[in-house]
Formats: C-alpha cells, structure tokens, sequence
C-alpha cells in the first residue's frame, strides 16, 4: 500500500471543511466548538438521537433518585417533628397540618432542586462512560455532537460511539435505587404512628414526665437548698406553729421578763419565745433535726413534736392532777402576761423580739396567707379546751416544761422529773436506730417499742405509714439526725373532745400535711356556711 | 445538486473511515513483525510505535540484552525507512554527529566547503548508549530532535521527515556516563524501560535465537504512510474532561501546585508542558491502536509513566525515603483520578 491508498485528498477536504466549522487543521478546537451541553435534542444531528435519548434517561434517574434521596431526608425531618410534636404538643391538629403543608413545600422544593442540579447531557454521557465502560465514547460524541459539518475522525467516532451504545443497557445500568435512609424512615414512621395512636387516648407522655419531674423533691432540693430550708420551715410550723406563735403573742413579754430565769429546770413560765429563738438559731444553723424541730415550740408538743412531749408526760406518768394545775397555772400567766403587754410598751424591743419577729415573717412567707387564714379564735380554743395530755399547746405548762426535753442538747440537763429516765432511754434507743419518728424508719420505731416500756394511759407509739411519708424527706432527715438526740415517736391516741381540725388529726396523715387538710375543712365549713 | 452533494459528502466519509481502517490494519501488521522478532516486550513496543506515529522520539532504558537494539532494528526494516546507528562513546565529538564541512574541489578545480553529512540524518537514528558520551556531543541532538535539522557553521540543514530518534542507556553501569541534561530528556516523548523477560518469553527467545534463523521482517510502512498517519491522528477527538484531566495530572507534579501535597515532598521539578502533550498525543495514538475514535481517560492513565517518569525531577528526600518517579505518578495518577 502506497501513500495514495491513504487518501491524503480525502483528509485535506476534511480539514478544509473542518476549517470552515471552526475546527483548524483538522485538530478539534475546543473552544470554537458551540458548548452547548445542556442542549435538546434539535442541537444534535439525527444519527445522534439515540444518544441523546440515553443521556436523557440517565438524567432522569440521576434526578429521580436525587428525589427521593432527598425526599425522604426531608421526610425523615418532618417525622422527627411529627413525633415529637406528638410527645410533647397537645395540639395534634396543628402538628399535623404543619407537617402536611411541610411535606408539600418539601416535594416541590425538592423537585425544583432536582431539576435545577440534574446533570448536563455532557455530564450524564460521562456517567454512562463510567457506568457502561465506553471509555468515554458517549461523552465525546455529545460533546462534539452540536457541531457543524463535522470531520471524517468526529463521524467514525459518532458511529463508533452509537455501535457500542447499542451493546449497553442504560436502565439497567441506572436503576431507580431506594435511599439507604428509607429504612431508618420507615421505622420513624412506624413509631410516629403508634405514637399517634396512643395519643388517641392519652395525653402526651413527654409533658406528663416533664411536669412528673419538675414537681420530684429530689430535683427541687438539688436545685435550690433554699427549697430544702422552705420545707424544712413548712414542717416545722404545722398548723400548731403559727396558732402558737399567735396565742403567745402576749406571753412573749413575759417571757421577756422572766429571761433571767431561762434554763431553770422548774420554770413554770417558759416564753414560746425562747423557743422561737433556739428555733431561730435552729433554722440559721439549717440543720434540720427533728429534736430541734419538735422543741421549737410548744405547739409542736401537741402536732408536730408531739412525740417531744409525751416522753416526759410518760415519765411523770399519770399527772394529771398537777398537769391540771399546770394548766391553771398557764391560764395565770396568759393573764399576767396580757398585763405585761400592755406594760411593755414603753420597753425597748429585745434581741428575742427581734428574733420572733424574723421568725414570725419567715413563717408568714413560708406558709403564705396562713396566718390570716387561720382562724383566731383558734388558739382561744386551744386554750380553753381540756386536754388530758396537758391541754393547748400555746399555754400549756407540761408541754413547755416538756420543750427543754424535745431539745436535743438541752434534753438530759434540763429534765426537770427524775421520772423520765424511761423516756430517755427509750429515746436514745430509738435514736441510736435512728428510728424517730420523722424518719418513718420501722427498725428504729421498734427498736424503740422493744427498749422502752409501753406509755401510760393512751400513749403508745407512733407509727407513721411509709407510703404517706415522703421517702426523699425521711433520707434527708435521716442524714441530719444526730447520735442519740432522736425521740421516741409516741402518739397520743386518747379520743379528742373536740374535733377541733376536723379530721386533720387522723394518723395516717402526715404531720406535714395536716395543716392543708385543716385549712381543706375549715375553707369547707366556711363555704357551707 | 444537493443530493449529488450529499453522496459526495457520504462517498468522501466513507473514504476516510476506510482511510482510518487502513491506517490501523498497518500499525496491526507492523507490530506483528515486529513481535516476529522480538519477544514480549508488548509495551515497549506499543510505546515505540505510539511515538513513531506521534512524530517524537522514545528513550528506551534497560539492561544490556534485552533487545533494545534490535527493537529499534527490527522497527527500522518493518517501516523502510532510512536507517543509521551511532555508536556513543566519551570521545564522540558533536561533528561525528551531524556532520562536518570538509574541503572539496569541485569540477572547475575550485576548492569549496562542502558539508559531509553525519548520521544524524536518516530517518530513523539509533542513539546507543546515548549518557556515555559528553554532554557537549548530546547536545549536538538538541537541535535535530525538537527542530529536525542542523546548523553547521551559518548553514542550517533540513532532516528528513519522518525524523526518529530512538536513544538507550544502561541504567546499571553509571561510572563514566554523562547522564543527559533536562533538555535533552524533556526532548523524549517517552522513555521506556526494557523490562527483563519472563520465563516464557526467554524460553521463546532461546528458541528463536538458537535454532535456525527467521525470516526477514517485511516492510509494511513506508515514510509517506507515517507522514500521513501522523496527520489523521491528531484528527482524533478529545474530550474536555480528559484534557482537563491530563493539565491536572501536569499541575498535580509540581511542587508548588495545590493539587498534590506528594509532589510538595518529593518533587523538586514537575513535568513540562511537553508532558500534557506527550500524554495527549500519545493517547490519541493509543485510542487508535485499541480501535477507538476518541481519546479516553484509560489511554492518559497508561501512558502516565512513560510520558512523565523522565519530566520529574526528585529531591533528595524521595532519594532518601527510596522513592521512585514511577510510584510517586502512581500515586498521583490516583489522586487526580479520585478528585
């Protein structure tokens, strides 16, 4: 074969044909060829809609696949939304017509998005190159595919391209794939669905939780140890506080006056101030025992420190008599102090004033609007009404000669009765088993049962029901009771003349709660009247 | 008319595509003579007939007998074309190269100078042993291989097309060679290394080389075909994305290019752009040779070795860490690819 069997005639019409197209010297200019990659169909020339129509399938799986790539990311969010909306919301309806309208705006964007990002027919070519093995045939035959008068090398190479086009599957090659997060969505579905159905019976479960633990002492106590000493305070002024801090308004001054006298073991006449005070020191020092709670005032020697009392009342037995003379004895002092308190005005205001008043407000705040709530007459009728334990709890005389007992560090010195040697010990048994009453403990309860024998009369002990007693309030008072303070929790089960808190009395209420419960009935009987 | 216009145009593409189909069948037929005397070697000879027909020369490199010469011998009798071997040694001097103007008396009885052509000019030069000679004498090439001619004195002088030059070197005996200058090997199209036959192909070898003789190797190629061939070829189309490709490949050997933080550890001096068209114009060759109408991205990752192995210049830590040009344009070659 010579040169002329190469024909060079036949390449040079081509390159001068090339020439005229924009194509110099036979070598294919890429940049005078038109780029055109995202043309239709009517840019190609006939022989090369076969191509094109491929490209134009791989476009559109590209896009179809990029849609629901996308789509169920987008649906997947929305899902998310729905179930927690569905945990937390009560309003479904709008929920759901949210994530209805969402779902809509969603399609369309991502369609829109789509078809804005979907390949060019130059790059779909290149990804049938890829996928095919064409090795870049698709490709350059689109690529060149626009341009004019074509040479002889760019019509082999098109018909080269469109024989092996034909060797290949390009649906096959380009299936229509389920994202790999469509499993991962339809689990959220499933589980926005039962939500759904369990919200067509219930209320939201998250909501429910949320205010279940806003509403834990634990986290309240953690939170803030104000919320400790605020519950501290409320235990510790029980109904009895505040009625008693109210009937001794007037023996406060005398206590004044007999402050000289403090610490005497046989003082008849001891203020509800001094107590307030040591309950004031108490509360500063927050340390939350319950002998100190229980002497803070006489009135807990009745309700809340009852059991303080009944140690000594069991020691001294049945004295009854004298704890009539004792209450006669109040009565004279409510008077004397009356006329104290009119003679005191002109005194200048103690430090114990100072500290009853703080004590007063501190109780005011803590208990809110009880002390106008409660009713005045109240302490009246404390006063007035006959207890065989020793009467009121404002002016009776056994129970403020019981307070220096129900004090932890004053208890043994300033016993006045030999008599109570009993009550002592049972109380110190008890506390070594830190079994007081507060804390609700069984074993320290029968502990005590075992070591102290049975109280007088009516008196027996206390025993307070775990399941109405805190149990995130008996572990922290556990934790402040100190070695051998504690006191054996009696109760008095004596029949009360008067049901005077109407049912707040009832032993399987406790202490904390009796006050609401009287003011429950009080606010009942007021509404009735 | 224009339907006349239109069988003309059909008849012409028809010629052209049998042009092409001819052009093939005689690279086939040149590559099996060739094979007829050499054994294996299948990419050194590919590469050798990609650079014939892509107008530029090839370095080949191995060790001593393994065919290098008769690689370029055998190639000069399948194509016909006008042959010469020089013999490279320290005392070659520039004009034992391409020639030297000598005194001559012409018929009036004058004495003229006349220029005696060295043996550079031939179509087709074996350069054995090219880095044992100075570089005074290797750079009596520069001139002939970029410009395909010499100038002598005030007179340049026109090689004759097609100009080959195929050089060899050992790579094992070094003292006392002159390794060539940038220059010169940027001048190379491709530089092959002449790997040492496998098992089979030497029991072949033993067979051919010690039996009787073969048979001569036929001419099937001629220069005019060569010229012609070289025309049609670079007709072949080129897709944007590989010459975009193949400029990443060039930018990704240098060492102050963003694309390869290997070249900026190994690399003291990338590749030229000689290179980007040595991997073009090699890979339009190739897409021929493979029955291909376009060059593809497989035609640029064969041919990435060939035509940079010898455009890269390693620093003295690729030296330390036993880096070799061939695995850093692997490594490159794969980087650009992922990217």
């Amino acid at each position: 074969m010579n040169s002329d069997d190469i024909s060079v005639r036949t390449a040079c019409s081509v390159s001068d044909s090339a020439r005229t197209s924009g194509l110099v010297e036979g070598q294919p200019s890429l940049a005078l060829i038109p780029q055109r990659p995202d043309s239709g169909k009517h840019a190609y020339s006939a022989e090369l809609h076969d191509l094109v129509s491929a490209t134009e399938v791989v476009r559109r799986r590209n896009m179809a696949n990029g849609f629901l790539h996308d789509g169920i990311i987008w649906l997947s969010w929305i899902l998310l939304g729905l179930f927690l909306a569905a945990a937390f919301s009560s309003r479904l309806r709008v929920a759901i017509l949210s994530a209805a309208v969402l779902v809509i705006l969603g399609g369309i964007v991502t369609i829109v998005w789509n078809w804005r990002r979907r390949p060019t027919a130059y790059g779909a070519a290149c990804q049938l190159d890829r996928a095919g093995g064409l090795e870049d045939r698709i490709s350059t035959a689109i690529h060149f595919g626009p341009a004019e008068q074509p040479d002889g090398m760019v019509l082999c190479q098109r018909r080269d391209a469109l024989e092996r086009l034909a060797q290949v599957d390009t649906r096959s090659l380009f299936p229509i794939a389920v994202p790999a997060a469509a499993g991962r969505t339809l689990v959220l579905a499933l589980a926005v669905a039962g939500l759904f159905a369990y919200r067509m019976h219930y209320r939201a479960p998250m909501t429910a939780l949320v205010r279940m633990a806003s509403q834990a002492h634990l986290e309240q106590a953690i939170l803030s140890p104000f919320v400790r000493a605020k519950e501290l305070l409320k235990r510790m002024t029980a109904e009895g506080l505040v009625d008693a801090l109210k009937g001794e308004e007037q023996p406060t001054d005398s206590a004044q006056e007999q402050r000289t006298e403090n610490f005497s073991p046989g003082a008849q006449k001891e203020g509800a101030a001094q107590d307030a005070a040591g309950l004031q020191d108490s509360l500063q020092a927050d340390t939350g025992q319950p002998g100190q709670e229980q002497s803070a005032s006489p009135a807990q020697s009745e309700q809340a420190a009852g059991p303080s009392g009944d140690p000594q009342q069991a020691a001294t037995g049945q004295q009854s008599p004298e704890n009539s003379n004792n209450n006669d004895s109040s009565k004279n002092d409510a008077n004397q102090s009356s006329d104290n308190q009119s003679d005191s005005d002109s005194v200048h205001e103690s430090l114990a004033q100072k500290m009853m008043q703080s004590l007063r407000n501190l109780v005011k705040d803590a208990m809110g609007r009880q002390p106008s709530q409660s009713s005045p007459t109240q302490p009246g009728q404390d006063a007035q009404s006959p207890s065989p334990q020793g009467g009121p709890p404002g002016n009776d005389s056994s129970s403020q000669a019981s307070q220096p007992n129900g004090s932890s560090a004053d208890g043994p010195r300033m016993d006045p009765r030999g008599g109570s040697a009993a009550a002592q010990d049972g109380s110190k048994n008890a506390g070594s088993g830190s079994g007081d009453e507060s804390n609700g403990s069984r074993p320290g309860t029968r502990q005590g049962g075992q070591n102290q024998p049975l109280p007088a009369g009516n008196m027996v002990q206390d025993r307070v029901a775990l399941d109405t007693t805190g149990f995130r309030v008996q572990s922290r008072e556990r934790t402040s009771a100190g070695p051998g303070t504690a006191q054996v929790p009696l109760r008095d089960i004596s029949p009360r003349p008067v049901a005077a808190i109407k049912g707040a009395e009832q032993e399987n209420i406790p202490l904390r709660y009796r006050l609401y419960v009287k003011r429950y009935f009080e606010h009942t009987s007021k509404t009735e009247r | 008319m224009e339907g006349i216009a239109g069988m003309k145009e059909e008849q012409g593409e028809k010629t052209f595509e049998r042009q092409i189909e001819t052009l093939v069948e005689k690279m086939f037929e040149v590559r099996q003579e060739i094979s007829s005397a050499i054994v294996g070697q299948s990419e050194v000879v590919e590469g050798v007939l990609i650079a014939l027909l892509a107008g530029a020369h090839v370095l080949l490199e191995g060790v001593p007998g393994v065919g290098k010469t008769l690689l370029v011998r055998t190639l000069a009798q399948a194509v016909a074309l006008k042959y010469s071997r020089i013999q490279f040694t320290p005392d070659l001097m520039p004009a034992d190269v391409i020639g030297t103007t000598v005194v001559q008396e012409n018929g009036d009885g004058k004495k003229v100078l006349d220029f005696q052509p060295g043996p550079i000019f031939a179509n087709l030069v074996l350069a054995d042993e090219i880095n044992r000679t100075t570089p005074k004498t290797q750079s009596a090439l520069l001139e002939a291989m970029q410009e395909k001619q010499v100038t002598v004195g005030h007179t340049s002088h026109q090689l004759e097309e097609p100009f080959f030059v195929m050089a060899t070197q050992n790579p094992l005996e070094m003292e006392g060679t002159y390794p060539l200058p940038e220059a010169q090997l940027d001048r190379f199209l491709f530089k092959l290394r002449v790997p040492f036959p496998g098992r089979q192909e030497l029991h072949e070898i033993l067979d051919r080389t010690t039996r009787e003789p073969g048979g001569p190797v036929r001419s099937v190629l001629n220069g005019p075909q060569i010229l012609e061939m070289r025309r049609v070829i670079r007709m072949v189309p080129l897709a944007p994305h590989v010459q975009e490709h193949v400029v990443k490949l060039v930018l990704a050997t240098h060492a102050d290019g963003r694309e390869n933080a290997l070249a900026n550890k190994y690399i003291r001096y990338g590749s030229s752009p000689r290179g980007a068209q040595a991997l073009i114009l090699g890979g339009k060759v190739r897409a021929l040779l493979h029955g291909r109408f376009n060059v593809s991205l497989e035609d640029v990752r064969a041919l990435l070795k060939p035509a940079l192995r010898h455009r890269i210049i390693l620093n003295f830590e690729a030296q330390a860490d036993g880096r070799a040009s061939d695995d850093l344009l692997e490594e490159i070659g794969g980087t650009v690819s992922k990217n």
